[in-house]
């Protein structure tokens, strides 16, 4: 049976919004951008946990916090038993090498200035790990044959030598090198080619089955996410609206929201394009958050007084499915 | 044609383009509606307030609220500004609108409700669309005719419907089944290894042969030439040949 591996309670995080001068003065209490507002989940060993909503829901800032590359205001993370959410510095040394990040732009996320050898090594040496510069070599060596880069061809190339695919694949490379047992993915595939895509896709999930890496996998394309995920969480303004298990979700979506994520997902069909893509949506809707009630209640084309008033819990219908909605 | 008159007569009045990544297409020191105007007032003659009329009505066109016009472009969200870039595209009315990757850098749902746009503009004005994209999927929601580009050349063209259940070229053939779908059997994906050819000492014969499945000698040697399938479709391809 599979175990937990990383959890999380009720993580919060906001974002004050700059006051002016006098309304410093003024005492004018700070406005938030409520990024994660209280989520709640759970990652077990092995697992590939899809985090799923558009951009700004706040997906990217829950797995910056689960890497601890931002401090959460609130909430707890537990990793592996231990309670990692104030824990800093030396402390945190262990979970640094035992979590890592994949980024999204792997145009952006390499130093134009170091070769593929400089990239592998940092990590390394930063951890004080191998002897000596052999023995980290060979690490690298091993890395460099995981993701399918061939070694000489690439230890002294420059991340503008190489394509995006092969970026992305040195990104995983710099990633597990620590032998990490958790990775957050954030959009590790949303910049490269379809046609590559998959090839990505494959490599990530090959490595779980070697090396037992849990991911978090965060994405605005269900697509993808098809192909690789156990778990599907839906994010909507920084709370989850609907979590489940992918396969059973997919098929059969209880929130509007995932509804329409899921509507919105182009399939390759020459005759759909007599027809209009209906999302359920409203597309023009005030963007202001809500003092109260369910946040999705501007744009939800089935809303009734009940969902202005009141805020939806995220309640059990199914097995391991839960759903934040009044019409359930 | 001269490059002047070709400025003036041909460019953003008869053809005009959609630029890929909106985020980064529109000028932040300018408000959204005097960038709009910008091209009625040069190429139409038309005074600023007139001009500012005609783009109040385009925004509206293209399904945003007039009193965007005097906001600025950091102000926008990544779907508007997409649409404000659509706006501009079409604001002359031209015949042919060339749309780079109109939605690549949005999320699904934004994606969706451009789409949805640019198919009604399309009837709504009777403009013909050049869609430029590398995500097939897009194009089977509104496109009629592909024409699949590979190192430089066409190597299949021909109407949506032959390109999508009869895809001849095994180019055509990895790139259809690299598509994620939602709702199919399959459980793995296929993709096509390699990388895309070097342009400077681009391979002998047919570029894609290293990377093809099927290549024989002959595709090493020779480029194949254009093969008529049928009225609507063509394929550069050996396979074909005989």
């Amino acid at each position: 049976m599979l175990n937990s591996l990383l959890s999380v309670v009720m993580l919060r995080k906001w974002f004050p919004l700059k006051r002016s001068f006098i309304e410093f003065l003024k005492r004018v209490p700070p406005s938030y951008v409520k990024a994660v507002d209280g989520i709640s989940f759970e990652i077990k060993n092995k697992e590939i946990f899809v985090l799923a909503g558009e951009s700004g829901s706040g997906k990217t800032t829950t797995g910056r916090l689960l890497v601890k590359a931002l401090d959460p205001d609130g909430g707890k993370i537990i990793f592996k038993g231990k309670d990692i959410t104030r824990l800093k510095g030396r402390e945190l040394k262990f979970f640094r090498k035992e979590a890592q990040m994949i980024f999204q732009d792997p145009y952006a996320s390499l130093n134009p200035r170091f070769t593929v050898l400089d990239t592998l090594m940092e990590p390394l040496i930063v951890h004080g790990i191998g002897k000596s510069k052999k023995e980290r070599i060979e690490l690298i060596i091993k890395a460099l044959d995981d993701v399918k880069l061939p070694y000489e061809d690439f230890m002294h190339r420059y991340p503008h030598m190489l394509s995006g695919g092969q970026r992305q694949r040195l990104a995983i490379a710099r990633a597990l090198i620590l032998k990490p047992k958790f990775i957050v993915a954030d959009e590790p595939v949303s910049m490269l080619d379809l046609s590559i895509r998959a090839e990505i896709l494959e490599l990530m999930v090959n490595l779980r089955e070697k090396y037992g890496i849990s991911y978090l996998y965060i994405t605005h394309d269900l697509s993808t996410a098809r192909y690789i995920g156990d778990t599907l969480a839906i994010m909507y303004m920084g709370k989850l609206v609907e979590i489940g298990p992918l396969k059973s979700l997919l098929v059969k979506p209880l929130h509007p929201y995932t509804k329409a994520l899921i509507e919105a997902i182009p399939e390759p069909d020459p005759r759909n394009r007599f027809k209009e893509v209906n999302l359920g949506l409203k597309e023009f809707y005030e963007t202001k958050l809500l003092v109260k009630g369910c946040r999705f209640f501007p744009r939800c084309a089935y809303a009734k007084s009940i969902c202005f008033e009141n805020e939806p819990k995220l309640i059990e219908v199914g097995k391991n499915h839960k759903v934040a909605c009044f019409f359930i | 044609m001269d490059e002047a008159t070709f400025k003036k007569e041909i460019r953003w009045k008869k053809i005009s383009m959609i630029f890929q990544g909106a985020m980064n297409a529109l000028n932040p020191v300018y408000t959204i509606g005097y960038q709009l105007s910008e091209p009625l007032i040069y190429h139409l003659g038309l005074s600023k307030k007139d001009a500012m009329k005609i783009s109040m009505n385009s925004l509206k066109e293209v399904g945003l609220n007039e009193e965007i016009a005097k906001r600025f472009p950091h102000e926008l969200s990544g779907g508007m500004k997409q649409r404000v870039i659509i706006a501009m595209a079409i604001i002359l009315r031209p015949d042919i609108v060339i749309a780079d990757e109109p939605t690549t850098a949005l999320d699904v749902i934004v994606q969706a409700e451009i789409i949805n746009l640019l198919k009604k503009l399309k009837n709504e004005f009777n403009i013909s669309i050049i869609l430029l994209t590398h995500d097939l999927r897009i194009i089977s929601k509104i496109v009629d005719k592909v024409a699949i580009m590979y190192a430089g050349e066409f190597i299949e063209f021909g109407s949506i419907e032959n390109i999508f259940y009869n895809p001849k070229h095994p180019y055509t053939q990895k790139l259809l089944a690299s598509i994620p779908r939602l709702k199919d059997e399959k459980s793995k994906l296929e993709y096509i290894p390699g990388v895309p050819p070097d342009l400077i000492n681009p391979p002998l014969g047919c570029k894609f042969s290293p990377r093809c499945p099927y290549s024989t000698k002959v595709c090493k040697e020779k480029s194949p030439t254009e093969i008529q399938i049928n009225l609507e479709h063509s394929v550069k391809c050996w396979l074909y040949m005989n």
